[in-house]
Parts: structure tokens; sequence; C-alpha cells
């Protein structure tokens, strides 16, 4: 049994991204995808719940060969979010690679 | 699989959505389709890399189902929240189903216990009150062989117990009560952590 808990994680590597720079939903997957593997179509359903959350808005670009495209960008609680979310990450590597080094937090 | 076919799929399952927010997802990987294409990929590719459409579906199905279950409160909505839950994966199943049923059941045991003092309570009163009225227990006591009570005696002290019991009977019930909302809205929180941190079987 393959155990994934890549879930909450993608929150933190979403608002990542999106701190940075505001993104088009292909392009976001994509960025993704690039350093995990994950399913992609999963990271739609994961978008529409941070948006309910209000982490971030959107907006249309209209495109001269197409339909617009959306555009996602991170909001004042979203910024918030990603910091906390950081410092969690961080403190759970650090744990984890106390564990895996044998440390016993004295140095 | 081509791309009519998975954005067929798709669209098949969020059938349950409202239309307007089933537009609104179908756009988005419309957008996915389009770009990737744009950007040389094929067909085949990005329906492969976008996965299951019924696996897609179903995370929708989930976090519209806790939203419902948390503006909604209802045994039915929960219920439901739950289900949709546990249908994600094993081991969202394997966290879920246990701690919720197990709780279920205690509540329930403890409604049982609030209202079987609270009936008892209640016989035990009314057997005083009728001795009280009635000047006599007769029928209604049989006390062991050797202890005599006066018997208006007897009837109060079975009032004060009836009443008693019958109060706590329905404190218990009482408690039981915001015992319930507090474990409804835990298991509501507990619903989007699940769903937040275990990603559901390929």
């Amino acid at each position: 049994m393959n155990i994934q808990f890549k879930k909450g994680v993608l929150e933190l590597c979403v608002l990542s991204i999106l701190s940075r720079k505001d993104c088009y939903g292909y392009e976001l997957v994509n960025e993704i995808s690039k350093n995990i593997s994950i399913s992609e179509g999963t990271i739609y359903p994961l978008l529409r719940r941070l948006m309910n959350d209000e982490l971030f808005t959107t907006y249309l670009i209209e495109s001269s060969e197409g339909p617009p495209r959306k555009y996602y960008t991170i909001t004042e609680k979203g910024k918030l979010e990603q910091q906390a979310l950081v410092k969690e990450w961080g403190n759970f590597l650090e744990g984890v690679n106390k564990i895996i080094k044998g440390e016993d937090g004295h140095e | 699989m081509n791309k009519k076919e998975f954005m067929k799929r798709l669209e098949d399952r969020l059938r349950f959505l409202a239309d307007e927010e089933r537009k609104d997802i179908l756009f988005d990987y419309e957008d996915h389709f389009s770009a990737a294409l744009e950007n040389g990929e094929s067909e085949e590719d990005i329906v492969k890399s976008l996965g299951n459409p019924e696996i897609i579906a179903r995370q929708y199905k989930v976090s519209r189902v806790i939203q419902q279950a948390e503006t909604n409160k209802s045994s039915g909505n929960l219920l439901r929240a739950v289900l949709a839950t546990m249908g994600l994966g094993f081991l969202n199943m394997v966290f879920v189903v246990g701690p919720f049923f197990g709780i279920v059941g205690v509540l329930i045991g403890f409604y049982a216990a609030g209202f079987g003092l609270g009936i008892s309570g209640l016989a035990v009163a009314g057997a005083g009150l009728i001795g009280l009225i009635t000047g006599t227990l007769g029928p209604f006591v049989q006390l062991p062989v050797g202890i005599s009570f006066n018997d208006s005696y007897l009837s109060i002290v079975l009032l004060s117990f009836g009443i008693s019991f019958g109060s706590i009977g329905g404190l218990i019930g009482i408690g039981t009560f915001y015992l319930t909302k507090v474990f409804y809205n835990l298991t509501v929180k507990y619903l989007k952590f699940n769903v937040k941190l275990i990603k559901g079987n390929e």
C-alpha cells in the first residue's frame, strides 16, 4: 500500500508559487508536476477549495487566439497562510531529519 | 481516452452540482487542455497526466458535501459527508469509519442511559405519588420480609428518588444533546483535515 500524504503539502506548494507571481491553471500544474509526481487533475479541485477559503482570487485575461484565460492571484489571507505553512513544514522537516540522523536534540 | 471522452465522463460525474458551478469547473479543464495543446503536448498525454475523471469528480463531490454539512447542520448531511470522505480511499476510510461510528455508538449509549433513567425515575416517582394520594402502596411495592415502613414515608422516599433519577436522566439527555452538537462540528473539522491530508487511491 502506497501511503501518500502529498495533499497537505500541495496546498503549501500552490500558495508558494502564487506568492511569487500570478499564474494560470496549466502554469501552476506544470510548476508542481515538474518537481513532484502527482495526478494533475486533482489540483483543480484543490484550487477550488482554496479559493472558497479565500486564499486567492481569480481574474480573466483575454487571449487573442481563443477563450479568456483564468489567472490565480494570492490574497492577504493566502500570504499569511503560506507563511504559517512554511513554518510548519520547516518544523516537520527538522523533526524528521532528527529522527533519521538519530540525534536526541543535544549538540 | 481522448479529450472529448474525458470531458464527457467528468461532466457526467458532476451532475450533482448546480449548472453554474459545473460549467465553471469544466471551464478549468478546457482551459488546461487548450494551454497544454498550445504547449505542444498531445491530447493523449494530457489526458494521461490529468488522471481518472471519476476520481477527480469524487474530490469535488467531497468538498461540496462537507460544505453542505457545515452550512446545513443535519444528521443526513453529516452522514453523507462522512461516507463521501470514506469513499476517497482506503486510508480515508480507516481514519474516519472507526472514530466516527465509535463516537456515534457512545452518544447513542448516553441517550439510552438518560432515557432509561428518566423513564424509571418517572415510574418510581409515579408509584410514590400514587402511594401518597391513595394512602397505600399496596400492589406496587413489595418489601423484603421483616422490613416495614410507614406507607406514606415510603411514598415520599419513592417520590424523591423518582424525581432525582428522572432529573438525572433529563440532565444526561440535555448534556448529550450539547455533546452531539460539539461532535457534529468536530466531525466536520476532522473531515476537512482528512481530505486535506490523505491522498485518495489512484
